[in-house]
């Protein structure tokens, strides 16, 4: 197990550099000049040569990316923000912890209400509960996310006045942007595992289990809940990996400092570091995430864990038979 | 109909049919048999003929959602399964009656070692700790041929027969009185098929372990059962002793079932298959449900329902053909 991580972590290698170089080189093509976006239309033809020669912007190509990656890799620098002139890298990490928390609060929101909400709906299959809840799902998970994120404020913040509308200072202000962001992944978290339950409630070992003679409720969390919730965690978790990538329309409606609100800042003012600094530091946290989704998979289910294993286990097993 | 031992397990006039988009299936319609103490009845028939419901019907675990006992009455020792409490049914399954389902490879938890799957009827059977539970599964996983160092795999790791039995160990785990073997060998190959046979008819023996055997193998039956009833269309159209099945076969749908097996000493081309297909469970015809495939089928055949005629003492067929009336 552990060397199959390790194995994934030095596939990670090859997989960022490609990014990075592929990210540099998009962002070498956009149309726009950073230096008047930078200085502004007034800056005269000396500022904006003297701006991009600050810069490195009169460099080629080729010199500019080895540049860039030397940097990356060495010194795990990626220069400094045009704008505001500071390192990029710690401009992240400041960042980051606001995206985190935000996404961390959502999943956990998502993943207590979804899962018993699809577990119910499964064992009441077709009653009243059911519908009633599926109809209820199926709204949540077509209302687009900044619809919701406006009517919240409107309600909580501007009616009821019990919420701040933006801001990052309180644990109050996390409140509506967690929540508009977890109700879509609870409706689709609670389809899913409703229609995971559905299937393993089904299968031939849950009939097993039940002619064991087990209470039923033993059946469903010792022999269905477990199966059920396998498919369940990959969604979880790429839902999680997702918002880590900076919830942008969230984080602009309710103002909040995180990689979103960061990385479309950068990109509008064609700040090349901040932008290509974001895009690689999203990819590193994703590709992690896939990592630690594909562990707790093979720790829920022993099938992909002999996988990961390899030959180990066969040959145990040519010994043994 | 058993009249000379006591009857131990006694199935009448059971009913099962499922809700299937919006038509009914009546898969199980007025099955009736009996089993002695220490007896082994042979279930035979097509697929779809209602045997595996009729099984999960008198142990009760047919699907929540859609299937549905219409009637009848399964008798244990004297006691009506069907109007047990929930409660006191659970007492029953895997301990008083257990099963051997058909498909090893699916009937086992996927994600719980073989032995905790074992262990865990015993433990809840005999109300004793964990580690007690775990210790006697070891030992019933070694009788039914699993060493101690295989038993901490998961079923992914076991091959069919392993799989089976295991699933076999799960069902004798608690010594029950009756054991519902669900075609406990179709989905293993012949070589194998002949092991977990021997095993089965082994260990009933040992534990005196009456058995409802399902299968469509007449081959099966022939070595296993004492009596046999042959289900067509969820009901029973002819029962009796093993010899009077196989050497005064009544109905003509058994005759067809012996002529459609394939004769080792004789090279024909084709095998000699009962013309037509089993009815549609949603819609079955009036009259003798076998009518339509019948060579016999006679106008009245086709008019009332048949009932099942003594054809000689402990001999029963559901034909006009065959016996008396009543």
């Amino acid at each position: 197990m552990i060397k199959y991580i390790l194995k994934r972590l030095v596939v990670l290698i090859p997989v960022l550099l490609c990014v990075a170089i592929l990210i540099f080189t998009l962002m070498f093509f956009i149309p726009g000049d950073v230096a008047v976006l930078t200085l502004g239309s007034s800056a005269t033809q000396a500022e904006i040569d003297a701006f991009n020669q600050a810069y490195g912007l009169d460099q080629p190509y080729l010199t500019r990316l080895g540049s860039f990656l030397y940097n990356m890799v060495f010194h795990l620098d990626f220069g400094n923000s045009y704008t505001y002139g500071t390192s990029v890298m710690s401009d992240i990490l400041a960042r980051f912890p606001y995206t985190v928390l935000i996404a961390f609060v959502s999943t956990i929101i998502s993943t207590v209400i979804g899962i018993p909400l699809g577990v119910s709906c499964a064992v009441h299959a077709n009653k009243l509960f059911d519908r009633i809840s599926m109809v209820i799902t199926l709204l949540f998970n077509s209302i687009p996310g900044f619809w919701l994120a406006l009517l919240l404020i409107q309600f909580f913040a501007v009616k009821l006045q019990i919420l701040p509308s933006y801001g990052f200072e309180t644990w109050q202000c996390y409140v509506l942007p967690c929540v508009a962001n977890a109700m879509a992944s609870v409706a689709a978290l609670a389809r899913q595992t409703r229609a995971s339950m559905l299937e393993v409630i089904r299968s031939d070992y849950v009939t097993t289990a039940r002619a064991k003679g087990l209470k039923s409720m033993r059946v469903l969390y010792h022999h269905a809940l477990p199966n059920g919730l396998i498919p369940v965690v990959t969604a979880v978790g790429s839902h999680f990996s997702a918002l880590l990538g900076g919830a942008i329309i969230i984080e602009t409606i309710y103002s909040i400092p995180g990689l979103g609100t960061y990385m479309t800042t950068a990109i509008n003012k064609r700040d090349y570091p901040s932008v290509q600094g974001s895009i690689v530091f999203i990819a590193l946290v994703q590709s992690i995430m896939i990592i630690v989704i594909d562990v707790i998979y093979a720790m829920v289910d022993p099938r992909i864990k002999d996988q990961y294993s390899g030959g180990k286990k066969k040959k145990k097993e040519a010994k043994a038979g | 109909m058993e009249t000379q031992k006591k009857s131990f397990l006694s199935v009448r006039d059971l009913k099962v049919t499922y809700q299937s988009l919006g038509k009914t299936v009546h898969a199980v319609n007025g099955v009736s048999f009996d089993i002695a103490e220490g007896e082994t009845l042979g279930l035979v028939g097509e697929t779809g003929a209602g045997k595996t419901s009729t099984a999960k019907a008198i142990l009760r675990v047919l699907p929540d959602v859609g299937a549905k006992i219409e009637g009848g009455e399964v008798f244990l020792e004297g006691e009506d399964l069907l109007k047990l409490s929930e409660k006191n049914m659970r007492n029953v399954r895997g301990n008083m009656i257990s099963m051997i389902f058909q498909d090893p490879m699916s009937a086992l938890n996927p994600v719980q070692t073989i032995v905790e799957q074992v262990a865990e009827p015993i433990r809840f059977h005999n109300q004793i700790s964990a580690a007690e539970a775990t210790s006697r599964a070891i030992k019933m996983l070694e009788t039914v041929g699993i060493t101690a160092d295989r038993v901490h795999e998961f079923p992914h790791q076991f091959s069919g027969g392993m799989r089976q039995r295991a699933v076999i160990a799960i069902a004798l785990a608690c010594e029950p009185k009756l054991l519902l073997a669900d075609e406990p060998t179709t989905a293993l190959d012949v070589t194998i098929q002949a092991q977990v046979l021997d095993l089965i008819k082994e260990l009933r023996e040992q534990l005196n372990t009456s058995m409802l055997l399902i299968t469509h193998d007449l081959g099966v039956i022939g070595e296993v059962c004492d009596n046999v009833a042959v289900i067509y269309a969820g009901q029973v159209v002819e029962y009796g002793s093993k010899v009077d099945i196989y050497d005064y076969t009544a109905h003509p749908y058994t005759i067809g079932l012996f002529a459609s097996l394939p004769d080792l000493e004789k090279t024909v081309d084709r095998l000699t298959p009962i013309e037509g297909l089993p009815p549609d469970p949603t819609n079955l015809p009036t009259g003798c449900m076998f009518h339509p495939r019948c060579p016999y089928a006679t106008e009245e055949c086709r008019k009332n329902r048949m009932e099942l005629r003594e054809v000689a003492p402990g001999h029963y067929s559901r034909c006009i053909r065959n016996g008396k009336e009543g």
